[in-house]
């Protein structure tokens, strides 16, 4: 056991004889200094092991030989060890960071530095609240001081506005610690605690103002200018060290004091945290300077902190619980924001398009966007479980409004986090070389191994988790570590380590159509992976990606507990995230697919705060039916999965997000990653079987949202010029018929939809990829620009014939089942009028789908696209598998349907009038009788087929030839040539007659709602007047409106 | 009880000073003020009516019992209060002195001292 005097003893020495050793030798100071912060360092160690092994010892000692209310008392607990422990090893790497500045100006910075390093110590062991306010002058005079290692005017003025603000607020925690003193005759805050409740008004003051004085501190919004100014303006190392190093000091010592408040004191403070940390988050929106930025996600982070210490002591949650929720909040805030202060101080401007330079330095761009994502409060990093657990509690407890607040604020976050993450990653900016000074890499290396190697133990141990929960991030970091190899290397190794995992860890441990569903997701993934194997190099980050999306969709299927579940869902939005943003566009639309996603992320994370907890090591698929979820949960979760699917009015991001990514990486999101949407839905739809029929009205409206995201898909798909965004509008169509089937909640229904899910799969997954190969060797995206590539790329003819005819859903293949069941299944259940509109919106997609196929590989060849070759082999492989997969299933269906039916039957079970008779379908239903032979059909077909096809063989001969040009021109040449072009704005007649409904206003609508909320922000930021009193006017305005709050006499 | 008062109004005049002059200099004084003021009311806090110092001595009459050390037969004044007083000026002058400094250096890189002037950081 160590006594905590040693370490402020040795602290005090240390600070006086630098001085002394300074004049021999800068050397010496440092090493002096360094030496400190490692003894300190290790004597925590100590104390936390000796702790381990003698959880009841004492760790209260007293000073000066007296016992506890007379001397000052300190404490080194087990937690007090490990923040101490945690503000030392930052503070050595701090000081690493700061090494040059203290190479040149010596003796005093290195003793100031020191000096802050004790105050904060101090004021995690002290138990004494006089001797707090000693330490908290301490370690801010320290500070004040360490502003002048940076002497311009801005550091200078900050400096002053900043040591005003501080002087006041600690003054009014002097005033208030005396007044204290008056009523309860004790400085020591355990006796305090022990002491009832001073029942007069003047008490009550006296702790608002100790209260305050700290609160102040901790810089609220709006009460904060001063601290902005400084994260801007001083030197980036005090910057971090001012985030990180103070305000955790600060935080513990409001812990600390804060069962002292009265039951009104503790909810104003509650929500004046919630209140600064989405507002803070607020005006962060517009900032473009990256330090003032920092400084508003400090002021929010610590708002959190503060609003999920008093949440929690107001709902009376267990002290060990709180304590890790806010230790996950504040552990990475602290290294997170200290590491990004550090990377603001390499960058050579602070505005956030030149952080773009940080794209090519290497390792600086790993922590940067390892950084980001933990502030984000994204898994796995320690405050994403945090939240989780927070967001429990407040479910728990039905604090509606705090947990709406806490998720608002969230949101805003995750906005301006992504964009700067954008801008750092996304192609559209070009990177200027950067000059990195080594020894600062060390501090950032540091912090981002212990924030990686304290997730990945938070996640190996959180008993809500199983091991498998953290294979995506270990998928991550391994393909991440080869990003050097080439791209085939690393795709062969993805398609080795997820086809094991899928058939040796996924598959034996599911029911039927959990295994569907892996087939869909990790299956469809790997047979598209090939795709990305076409690159010669490394694709850098693609891989890593991939491999983190495609694990995540695996863990989304076994996921036995909740948390599992989410964990996968956030992790598996992160790996599609950079597949967007790595899209030569791809920077907005990843920012709003981003946005959009969290948006669903949260629904759906409040929604399960309203459902008990779930079983580990059991997939949900099979716990289902034990779950009791209330409607609300329900409607949030089907709202956030509708997001996923990108269903009518929450499909803002979609286009974008399909279109603008790597082509292989759209055929797999637009492919692959709506059915995690699919699947979601039906976990959801599962919980309410039973409860909800069919025919009630909230699954008529969701069948109504399915058909209208059909046919406004399809309506929207006709007017695209680009052939990307056509297709994805189309798979936004398409996924709106697995809603409306899913929507019937009967067995025919469901089959129809995960067959269509199938088909979906496999269409449009060969479409896609056989139009990247397309993309690749024309250079374009618009239609128009094509033409008469039947003979030039006949394999992608080919594949894109098979998938169109399979979307449009004609026999004879799979597509005409799919489409078949859903109509059938429609009116088996009286839907006639969606079934109308189903069928209506199957016309329209025949029109882009001519439009598709013609433009592009009919017609005429354009000249300049005369020496186009076929697709590399890689984008074949995938063409291949899925032409194969589609004919299989159409020639044979019920290959496919009658193991739907089982799965499907294991929830629903298969009505009477509904067989399967050999490759027969046969329904019998009161309201509707028919069957369908697939075999039978592609038979016909192949007949009616084969039949005028070798009759064109035999006339062809009697043809005459002629060349592409063998025609005349009269009259001018266009001035735009390629608007007379057949396939420009090809359906304008349309455009005529329905182009009303498709006028793009919900996207005005979000685009409306983002501006209102910016200029919003805009305005609220022009409270920061930059004026030194202007600020200490809101600190006293701030503070009488909170206890005009109180309503204390 | 004229000592608290005085305390306050002197809080009160720092308080006014620091939000109303624009020389930075007499914010600075403003800000001294209102800790002259805290001072006082420390001070005025730990007074006790016609009781003495707490020194031990002759003056007061006191007896030694077995359980709880000393027991003091007449009044004394808190001496708590005034020897957190001592602490508090300490750091108040080291706090005046860092912002003077600061002022200081502020004048000589820029050749201002209205606080005015000091406002290009803002947003």
């Amino acid at each position: 056991m160590v006594n905590p005097l040693v370490i402020i003893a040795m602290f005090l020495g240390a600070v006086f004889l630098i001085a002394l050793l300074d004049k021999i030798g800068r050397s010496l100071s440092m090493t002096l200094m360094f030496m400190v912060l490692t003894a300190s360092c290790i004597m925590s160690v100590w104390q936390i092991t000796q702790l381990f092994g003698n959880s009841g010892a004492a760790t209260d000692y007293i000073t000066a030989g007296f016992r506890a209310p007379l001397s000052i008392v300190l404490r080194f607990g087990f937690l007090e060890a490990i923040l101490v422990l945690i503000l030392n090893l930052l503070g050595m790497l701090g000081a690493i960071y700061l090494g040059k500045e203290f190479c040149e100006q010596g003796a005093k910075p290195i003793a100031l530095y020191l000096t802050a390093i004790l105050g904060a110590t101090g004021l995690i062991l002290t138990r004494d609240i006089f001797n707090t306010f000693v330490f908290l002058e301490i370690l801010s005079i320290a500070t004040y001081a360490l502003i002048a290692i940076k002497q311009d005017k801005n550091s200078l003025a900050a400096g002053i506005k900043y040591m005003l603000a501080g002087g006041l607020s600690s003054s009014l925690f002097l005033v208030g610690v005396v007044f204290a003193y008056r009523f309860t005759g004790t400085l020591n805050i355990d006796v305090w605690l022990g002491m009832p409740q001073v029942p007069k008004a003047g008490y009550q003051v006296a702790v608002f103002l100790v209260a305050m004085g700290l609160f102040i501190e901790l810089k609220p919004f709006p009460a904060n200018g001063w601290a902005l100014d400084l994260y801007q303006s001083a030197h980036s190392g005090l910057g971090a060290i001012i985030s990180s190093v103070n305000t955790a000091a600060l935080l513990y010592v409001f812990y600390k004091v804060i069962p002292l408040f009265s039951p009104t004191l503790l909810a104003v403070i509650t929500g004046a945290g919630l209140a600064s940390f989405i507002l803070a988050n607020l005006v962060a929106l517009r900032q473009q300077n990256a330090k003032r930025l920092l400084g508003y996600s400090s002021t929010s982070q610590t708002g959190l902190i503060i609003f999920a210490m008093g949440a929690m002591l107001q709902l009376k949650v267990p002290s060990e619980l709180s304590l890790m929720v806010v230790f996950g909040l504040l552990i990475t805030n602290l290294l997170a924001k200290s590491g990004l202060f550090w990377l603001s101080g390499i960058m050579q401007s602070q505005g956030l398009k030149s952080w773009a330079d940080l794209r090519h330095s290497g390792s600086p761009a790993v922590h940067f966007a390892l950084f980001i994502i933990a502030l984000a409060a994204l898994p796995p990093f320690p405050a994403f479980f945090a939240k989780w657990q927070l967001v429990q509690l407040l479910g728990a407890t039905k604090a509606w409004v705090w947990l709406a607040g806490l998720l608002l604020g969230s949101l805003l976050e995750i906005v301006y986090l992504f964009r700067w993450l954008g801008q750092v990653f996304s192609r559209e900016n070009e990177p200027k070389p950067l000059y990195i000074d080594a020894l600062k890499l060390v501090p950032l290396l540091g912090v981002s191994v212990l924030l990686v190697g304290l997730s990945l133990l938070l996640g190996r141990f959180h008993p809500e988790l199983d091991i498998s929960a953290i294979y995506p991030v270990l998928a991550f970091i391994l393909i991440g570590a080869l990003d050097f190899l080439p791209a085939r290397l690393k795709g062969l190794l993805l398609i080795g380590i997820t086809g094991y995992w899928a058939w040796f860890g996924l598959l034996p441990s599911l029911p039927l159509m959990g295994q569907v569903f892996v087939l869909i997701l990790v299956g469809g993934s790997i047979a598209q992976i090939f795709g990305f194997m076409r690159y010669q190099r490394a694709a850098e980050g693609m891989f890593p990606s991939l491999a983190l999306m495609v694990f995540a969709m695996g863990n989304l299927v076994v996921a036995g507990t909740k948390l599992e579940f989410f964990m996968a869902w956030e992790l598996m939005t992160l790996g599609s995230y950079f597949l967007v943003l790595r899209g030569k566009n791809g920077r907005f639309p990843a920012l709003s697919y981003m946005v959009f996603s969290s948006l669903g992320a949260y629904l759906l994370l409040a929604a399960l705060a309203m459902i008990p907890n779930t079983f580990k090591g059991y997939p949900l698929l099979i716990q289902t039916a034990f779950i009791p979820m209330g409607e609300i949960a329900g409607l949030l979760a089907l709202l956030a999965f509708l997001i996923k699917l990108g269903a009518v009015g929450l499909h803002y991001w979609l286009p974008g997000a399909y279109s603008e990514a790597d082509d292989e990486s759209s055929s797999i999101l637009s492919s692959v990653l709506s059915k995690a949407g699919v699947f979601g839905l039906m976990l959801v739809l599962l919980m309410f079987l039973g409860k909800i029929s069919g025919n009630s009205i909230s699954m008529v409206s969701l069948g109504w949202i399915g058909v209208a995201t059909a046919f406004f898909g399809a309506l929207m798909a006709v007017f695209q010029e680009d052939a990307k965004r056509l297709l994805a509008y189309s798979s936004m169509s398409q996924m709106g018929y697995i809603i409306a089937g899913f929507s019937l909640m009967s067995h025919l229904g469901w089959v129809s939809a995960v067959y269509l899910a199938i088909n979906h799969l496999l269409f449009k997954a060969l479409i896609f990829m056989a139009m990247a190969g397309v993309f690749l060797r024309t250079g374009t995206r618009n239609m128009y620009e094509m033409g008469g590539l039947i003979k030039k790329m006949p394999i992608a003819f080919i594949s894109v014939l098979m998938g169109i005819i399979a979307v449009s859903g004609v026999p004879p293949l799979s597509g005409f089942g799919s489409k078949w069941f859903i109509y059938t299944s429609l009116i088996e259940q009286g839907r006639v009028l969606q079934a109308a509109l189903a069928f209506f919106s199957s016309a329209i997609s025949f029109l882009y789908l001519y439009k598709l196929i013609h433009t592009v590989f009919l017609g005429q060849a354009k000249p300049q696209l005369s020496n186009v070759k076929e697709a590399p082999i890689w984008l074949i492989i995938p063409q291949a598998i899925f032409i194969m997969a589609i004919m299989a299933i159409s020639v044979f269906p019920n290959l496919i349907t009658k193991p739907l039916s089982l799965a499907v039957g294991d929830f629903i079970a298969k009505p009477e009038w509904l067989s399967w008779d050999g490759y027969n379908m046969v329904l019998a239903s009161p309201w509707l009788k028919g069957n369908w032979n697939g075999n039978l059909v592609m038979l016909v077909t192949m007949g009616v087929f084969m039949t005028p096809l070798i009759w064109l063989i035999l006339v062809n001969a009697k043809a005459q030839k002629v060349k592409q040009f063998n025609i005349v021109y009269a009259a001018e040449r266009p001035y735009k040539p390629w608007t007379t072009h057949v396939a420009y704005n090809m359906f304008a007649h349309y455009d005529k007659a329905l182009g009303f409904l498709v006028k793009p206003r919900i996207t005005g609508f979000y685009n409306g709602v983002a501006e209102w909320t910016h200029s919003f922000a805009s305005t609220l930021s022009r409270l920061y007047t930059g004026n030194g009193q202007t600020y200490l006017l809101h600190i006293f305005l701030y503070m009488i409106f909170l206890y005009s709050l109180l309503g204390v006499n | 009880m004229l000592v608290l008062i005085g305390g306050i109004l002197l809080v009160i005049i720092g308080i006014w000073a620091m939000l109303a002059r624009k020389n930075i200099i007499r914010i600075v004084i403003g800000f001294s003020i209102v800790d002259t003021g805290i001072h006082l009311i420390i001070v005025a806090v730990g007074y006790i009516q016609n009781a003495t110092a707490p020194i031990i001595d002759s003056a007061v009459p006191f007896e030694k019992t077995a359980t709880d050390g000393i027991k003091l037969a007449s009044k004394v004044v808190d001496p708590v209060p005034s020897a957190l007083v001592l602490t508090a000026i300490v750091i108040g002058l080291a706090v005046t002195a860092l912002l003077l400094s600061f002022t200081i250096r502020l004048f000589k890189v820029n050749g201002s001292l209205n606080i005015d002037d000091y406002e290009e950081l803002k947003w």
